[in-house]
């Protein structure tokens, strides 16, 4: 559908915009049911807050393992594995401080350990579940639009030339 | 706290942890020895990417390593004396194999749907195609089974991840089935069938997400349910953060080092010897013709 200049643009922030209306409908629907109060001592932000520090502190830690897997004699990569590793480590301990100051996750025993477990656990499921949403959406997407015939190719029913009668042509030219 | 109508109990530990349904027999959750878990659950956990990496790697005995290193991680877990009920990284264990199966028949029957249709790469006879919807809708009915009937649990004791999963899973089959509806719709090309499909897929899980979170299932009380959701948005909003995040600072620390990567000094002309070796080699591909030419 992309006709003129500029669409694709304007195609990908609707698509945004799309993502942002559902991600706001689960919110509202989530908080129009918590009105009835059970569930008040989940601490959403807290939650947020461990998952986004420790989601960054393995994704950081994979990164420099992948560089480590991929160096090579002729490439130059001491800034990338020291940064990621260095990033990884002041990530860690800044997660170590936000606990010791506190900033602990509800229902969880106290220490950095039971803390930082719990969370990779439950970004373990988490990460599990988008897999699973994403095999499922784009396997299906992908068999469903697979599926539509389209008729030949005409240029496939062509047979094919005597050749010789136009080497002859040029040879002669 | 008793629900009454619950067929499993649940406590409460500490003020808060509304996650954490517990067998009748206990409200304790058992410690394993800390280095069991570290060697057979952590360890192999860490080292995982680094198998899959080496994998990736061209060279055939990193590639070696690699596979040997995925073995010992796969294998690592098996090798423990597990009370898989009485550990968190036992539980998640336990849901990761009670979902085997389902995703397992999810993923052939896509696959069968689509070779089996007429792709020009690698087709399969054209009855499989039909097979490979049945095996996917029969994954997505034992997913079902397992949400209303049969919720995983080890000798009673709840498996409180479960909880976890199927709001999130939810929570991103309605955004990511949202967006494939509307990209189908404006970028393809009368793809309204396909358009429908996902729209369908987003449309009943947020109404499965609403009843859950309004009514829970027999097993499992709503209150349960709801700080299950509730707790699910904050982790993924924070697993969007914190990897986007991590992302852009890669990118950051790449552009870093390239920008300071020092200009390459000029290469020094050929000596001699090294003209007349590049002349032999010439000589010995070019053979007569090139000769001829010069």
């Amino acid at each position: 559908m992309n006709t003129r200049d500029g669409d694709a643009k304007r195609d990908w922030q609707t698509l945004a915009l799309v993502v942002l209306t559902l991600i706001l409908c689960i919110f509202v629907a989530n908080i129009h049911l918590e009105v009835r109060g059970e569930v008040a001592d989940i601490d959403i932000g807290m939650r947020f807050f461990h998952s986004a520090i420790v989601s960054f502190m393995l994704t950081t830690g994979l990164l420099f393992m992948f560089t480590l897997a991929f160096a090579h004699r002729q490439a130059r990569i001491t800034e990338q594995a020291l940064g990621m590793f260095l990033t990884t480590v002041v990530a860690a301990l800044v997660y170590g401080w936000a606990v010791d100051a506190g900033m602990l996750l509800p229902g969880v025993v106290g220490d950095v350990w039971s803390q930082f477990s719990t969370t990779v656990l439950r970004l373990l499921v988490a990460e599990c579940a988008g897999l699973l949403a994403l095999g499922i959406c784009f396997g299906l997407l992908l068999a469903l639009v697979s599926g539509r015939r389209h008729a030949d190719d005409p240029l496939l029913e062509l047979s094919s030339e005597d050749f010789s009668a136009a080497e002859g042509d040029d040879s002669a030219e | 706290m008793d629900f009454g109508g619950s067929t499993r109990s649940y406590c409460v530990v500490g003020d808060s942890e509304l996650l954490r349904p517990t067998g009748p027999a206990s409200c304790s959750i058992a410690v394993m020895p800390e280095t069991a878990l570290l060697v057979h659950f952590w360890l192999p956990l860490a080292l995982f990417p680094l198998g899959v990496a080496l994998m990736l790697a061209r060279d055939s005995r990193r590639k070696w390593v690699g596979r040997v290193l995925l073995l010992g991680c796969l294998l690592a877990p098996l090798l423990n004396d597990w009370d898989i009920a009485s550990t968190e990284e036992g539980q998640i264990l336990h849901l990761g194999l009670m979902l085997l199966g389902p995703t397992l028949m999810c993923a052939v029957g896509c696959l069968l749907a689509l070779f089996g249709g007429p792709t020009p790469f690698a087709p399969l006879p054209e009855g499989v195609r039909q097979g490979g919807f049945l095996l996917l809708a029969g994954g997505i009915a034992w997913f079902g089974w397992l949400l209303f009937v049969d919720r995983p649990d080890i000798s009673g004791t709840a498996n409180p991840f479960w909880l976890h999963l199927m709001t999130s899973l939810l929570t991103l089959l309605v955004v990511i089935g949202g967006f494939a509806a509307a990209f189908t719709i404006m970028m393809g090309d009368r793809r309204w069938r396909e358009a429908l499909a996902m729209g369908g897929v987003a449309i009943t899980s947020f109404i499965l997400l609403i009843f859950l979170l309004a009514q829970g299932t027999e097993q499992d009380d709503p209150v349960f349910w709801r700080s299950a959701s509730w707790g699910a948005l904050g982790d993924l909003l924070g697993l969007l953060v914190g990897g986007v995040g991590a992302l852009l600072t890669f990118v950051l620390v790449v552009w870093i080092g390239e920008r300071n990567m020092p200009v390459p000094e000029p290469v020094a002309p050929l000596s001699e010897s090294e003209q007349a070796r590049a002349r032999e080699i010439l000589a010995e591909h070019a053979g007569d013709s090139g000769g001829e030419q010069e």
